[in-house]
């Protein structure tokens, strides 16, 4: 055996050749040893073989493959290359973080708060918009509505229903139910309890099969005189029954009427209303489909698989039309009705969707504010870091490399900021998720649980990386062409650094963002004020309510006359109470449709829609509780009893709309359901806002109680202190009277209008939290920009002072610097909000989207703010000696 | 990685070759009938997950043989336990181990 030579031609051992070739791509850490190995192996090889010369060409060739197969391995070994200067990366990204804690917090709470506010509004987003309703199949389930010329949208009546049940071909299932409220008695206090009349097909339509215990309504239950039989909800069961698990068999009394319990509700199950007890719907076929009675009730249906909401509702309006056509003995026929259909999520929606999206939309500036602000901290820092990135590429980093490196450190400042900002979603997600209730986001809030779930969490790893990428590529690409020269010569201070160009766009981009978003939030807010300041038509201050329902023994109305009687009589007695008022219909609670109303000796016109007013029931001292105020003839007295003529009071608006110019006073009307033949007008009182502060007038027509007392009613204390004080009087004042009454919804009428804004004051706090969060942004990142030109222009400070300008020049040159920046920002700001705040023209209540004023104010705001955070910096830069600051590299 | 952890066929049949004494990578090879682009990075991947050792000769050998120093691998305890493992689940291990005459290189007459 001879020893091979070393030097050997690579043609003559190419496979040695192909080792040193492909050790090029092997991490370098590796690479020497790496190549040994191959080496010796073939090396060992060869000899084992004796001279290549003498090898034969069948073991030529395998050295060769053996040698190409070392391609592989020196391939698989490329990840271990990636992981060695990722670890790198990182251990030197940590250090330099923790090197610069100031910078690190500050960086990571600005991301915190960005990635915060964002993961907790996507996941009010998720929980409305994205996750499906939580039953089986929901995007099956469809809201079914009739629509008319008269009316945009209204529950269906129940004859429909039951043809629709029986003939559909489209539908798997269709129910209605309704609702109300009513005593429950028995057991314990008697309490008002919100109680559900659905059909048999509901429960399992919506997923509900089995209950928790029991069953559900039988077909046969669900008829008119079938036995009376009741389910109950969890809460209910457990709250009043104390979970009897024997429950089912025994019985409950409501409104005096004796029910058998059936069954339980599992805890699981959502409804968007709320009930406590389910009663079967049972409506009567043969008067429903006579036509002889019109009920109507919301209505649910399940598409059978493949079908859309167009099929389903083509079908429906054709046995719609049908029906009507061939009903018997119809008293009216609703040939305009159409039916319509909206999936039951988008129903539950309603008017939540385009607030939130705008609030989605608000935290994702706040999000791209908050990664300007960080890309300027980081370019800041960087001044300090040119020498060292200089020397780095001096020493033979690459520019990727050195990129790499800071979108290392960003990516970990991202993840950090995402981590903390996760935290403070899960404390914010809570506090949205308390504060959403049925006034603020609608019946949805009773289906949809605001929760973090993976989607959330995933929302926020991807807005964290984006974050960090974003705030992280231009910089570290900008930071690694190190101008070697120049860095090394100016000790990294010097003008030849080239991020302030970038930092200029930064900064005025993130002044453009703020001022988007102050638009938004300042329209919201004058909206707001707006809106308190309509006047709702009585004064709402100092004003005690409360509910009544009587139960079926005050049948007869001299029993309730009398109960009215002596219980006002009571409350009006109590010390604090100016006035003691009742009424059937107190503002901003349920709407009542109303009667109809016609004006004695006028005959409606063909085709003229007929004039229709909700009809309150009031005592005389009513009016004078609520302040409303009398504007021509008359209120009630204790004169206008039983067996008096039946009169009226009309408001302002509704009197205009019957009688025109005329005289109202002394006029007869046909009301419908007074009990009258005719009701003679006596007096006009002020127009009120019955539904809220933003819907318009509501006409009303007023009864007197004594003449129509209704069953139903709300009492209202005017006081001369706190009314919540008198809270307790009021009820015991109730039971003295009636002690198996129950008095509910106590609460101020104060209260009752904030609940009724609930919605926009939703809105509003939440977009101006996250438009002071920008403009606190903004103004760190003015200021931050400003301070670092100070910084980089001290010496030539120290120039201009020394050849004899005064402090207020410098103050100047700085402000000017700054507030160009600043207005260009505030220009290309007003711009974007004059584009965008228009999808908020819903939100909007009396302000127009591109209010003048609010643009004005906001930019006044900013620009204010702004000088502030120029004024700091540059009195620094005003206030040094020329002496130090010429020594100042 | 613990010795319990899921070995691959290949890894197996390595193992088991280090395990009958064969040392050096293109011993393995030639044992295994494997090709040097599966067992090369098999080895580094089982040495990462500590079931093999590597080591360099003594320089006195390969100077004696008049050739570069080779590295040698070893198995470690936590290696036997696996092979021990692995040759419980693939039973016909052993069998498959070639014969080492077969890949012997020839010699060219002349």
């Amino acid at each position: 055996m001879t020893s091979p030579d070393r030097n050997k031609h690579p043609f003559r051992q190419p496979h040695l050749w192909l080792i040193r070739v492909i050790g090029v791509i092997v991490p370098r850490r590796l690479r020497a040893d790496w190549r040994q190995e191959w080496n010796a192996e073939l090396t060992n090889r060869e000899l084992l073989l004796a001279d290549w010369d003498k090898l034969n060409s069948r073991s030529k060739r395998d050295l060769v493959r053996r040698s190409l197969g070392a391609f592989w391995d020196a391939l698989l070994l490329q990840p271990q290359r990636l992981e060695d200067e990722m670890f790198q990366d990182l251990r030197y990204g940590v250090r330099m973080l923790r090197r610069h804690p100031g910078f690190t917090l500050i960086a990571v709470l600005t991301l915190a708060l960005g990635v915060g506010a964002n993961t907790a509004i996507f996941s009010v987003v998720n929980a409305l918009i994205l996750r499906p309703l939580p039953y089986p199949d929901s995007d099956r389930l469809v809201w079914v509505e009739e629509t008319s010329k008269t009316s945009a949208g209204s529950p269906a009546f129940g004859g429909h229903f039951l043809d629709w049940q029986e003939q559909s071909q489209t539908l798997e299932a269709i129910a209605q139910f309704d609702g109300g409220a009513r005593t429950l008695s028995g057991v314990g206090e008697p309490e008002r309890v919100d109680v559900g009349t659905i059909s048999a097909s509901l429960l399992p339509m919506l997923g509900v099969q089995p209950l928790a215990i029991g069953r559900n309504f039988s077909a046969a239950e669900d008829k008119p005189g079938a036995e009376r039989v009741a389910i109950l909800s969890d809460s209910l069961w457990r709250q009043r029954y104390n979970g009897d698990g024997d429950i089912v068999g025994k019985t409950i009394t409501l409104n005096d009427a004796i029910y058998t319990v059936v069954g339980v509700l599992p805890e699981s199950f959502r409804f968007s209303s709320h009930f406590d007890v389910f009663l079967p719907l049972a409506l009567d076929p043969q008067q429903e489909l006579a036509g002889q009675s019109r009920s109507f009730q919301s209505t649910v249906a399940r598409l059978k698989p493949g079908l859309t909401l167009e099929e389903a509702s083509m079908e429906l309006d054709s046995l719609l039309q049908r029906y009507e056509m061939t009903r018997p003995n119809a008293n009216w026929r609703l040939l305009d009705s159409r039916t319509r259909l909206v999936t039951l999520h988008e129903h539950l929606l309603g008017d939540t969707r385009r607030p939130l999206l705008v609030l989605l939309g608000a935290v994702g500036l706040i999000l791209l504010i908050a990664c300007a602000n960080v890309a300027n901290l980081f370019l800041a820092r960087a001044v300090n870091r040119q020498k060292e990135l200089a020397i780095r590429a001096a020493l033979g980093a690459t520019r990727l490399r050195l990129a790499r490196q800071m979108l290392t450190e960003c990516l970990m400042l991202s993840i950090a900021g995402g981590g903390a900002g996760l935290l403070l979603a899960f404390w914010l997600t809570s506090l949205l998720s308390s504060l959403t209730s049925t006034s603020t986001i609608g019946e949805l809030a009773r289906v949809a649980a605001i929760t973090i779930d993976l989607r959330v969490l995933g929302f926020t790893l991807l807005i964290s990386l984006l974050t960090g990428l974003l705030f992280g590529l231009v910089p570290s690409l900008q930071l690694s062409r190190p101008d070697l020269n120049v860095s090394l010569k100016e000790g990294g201070h010097g003008s030849g650094f080239h991020g302030r160009g970038l930092r200029s766009v930064l900064m005025v981009s993130e002044v453009a963002l703020a001022i988007v978003l102050l638009v938004g939030a300042g329209l919201l807010i004058r909206s707001f004020v707006k809106l308190l300041d309509v006047d709702p038509g009585y004064r709402a201050e100092n004003i005690l309510t409360a509910r009544l329902q009587l139960p079926p023994r005050y049948n007869e109305k001299s029993r309730r006359v009398q109960f009215y009687e002596q219980t006002l009589q009571r409350l009006a007695a109590l010390p604090g109470v100016a006035a003691a008022g009742a009424t059937s219909h107190l503002p901003l609670t349920s709407y009542n449709l109303g009667g109809a109303l016609r004006v004695e000796g006028r005959l409606p016109k063909e085709g003229e829609k007929e004039t229709t007013a909700p009809i309150g029931s009031v005592n005389p001292d009513y009016f004078r509780a609520m302040s409303i105020g009398l504007r021509a003839g008359r209120l009630f007295t204790d004169g206008d009893a039983q067996d008096a003529p039946s009169v009226a009071v009309l408001s302002e608006t509704l009197a205009r709309e019957l009688f025109q110019d005329d005289d109202p006073i002394g006029k007869r009307l046909f009301v419908a359901g007074s009990g009258a033949e005719l009701t003679t007008v006596i007096g006009v009182v002020g127009d009120i806002r019955h539904q809220g502060l933003d819907r318009q007038i509501d006409s009303a027509v007023y009864l007197s109680y004594r003449q129509t007392p209704r069953p139903g009613v709300a009492l209202v204390l005017r006081t001369t202190g706190d009314p919540l004080s008198l809270a307790t009087s009021l009820r015991r004042a109730v039971h003295e009277v009636d002690p198996a009454l129950p008095v509910y919804q106590v609460m101020t009428m104060d209260e009752r209008l904030s609940n009724s804004v609930a919605a926009r004051r939703f809105n509003l706090l939440l977009l101006g939290g996250f438009a002071v969060l920008a403009l606190v942004l903004a103004g760190v990142g003015v200021y931050g920009v400003i301070s670092y030109v100070v910084t980089a222009r001290t010496h030539e400070v120290g120039i201009r002072m020394a050849l004899g300008a005064q402090r207020v020049d410098v103050l100047r040159l700085f402000i000017k610097q700054g507030m160009v920046r600043v207005l260009i920002g505030v220009g290309l700001g007003l711009f974007g909000a004059f584009a965008l705040t228009r999808v908020m023209t819903s939100m909007l209540f009396g302000v127009s989207a591109n209010d003048p004023t609010t643009f004005a104010v906001v930019a006044s705001l900013l620009c204010l703010i702004a000088v502030m955070a120029c004024y700091f910096p540059a009195r620094r830069a005003a206030r040094v000696d020329p002496l130090v600051a010429l020594r100042h590299e | 990685m613990s010795p319990k952890a899921y070995l691959s066929y290949s890894a197996a049949v390595i193992l088991q070759a280090l395990g009958n004494g064969y040392q050096y990578g293109f011993d393995i090879m030639d044992i295994t009938g494997l090709p040097s682009g599966t067992v090369y990075p098999a080895l580094r991947r089982l040495e990462n997950t500590g079931l093999i050792d590597s080591k360099w000769e003594k320089a006195g050998i390969a100077q004696r043989e008049q050739r570069p120093p080779r590295k040698y691998y070893e198995l470690t305890p936590d290696g036997e336990d696996a092979l021990t493992e692995a040759v419980k689940r693939y039973r016909l291990l052993e069998r498959h181990m070639p014969h080492p005459s077969k890949v012997t290189p020839t010699r060219e007459r002349g």
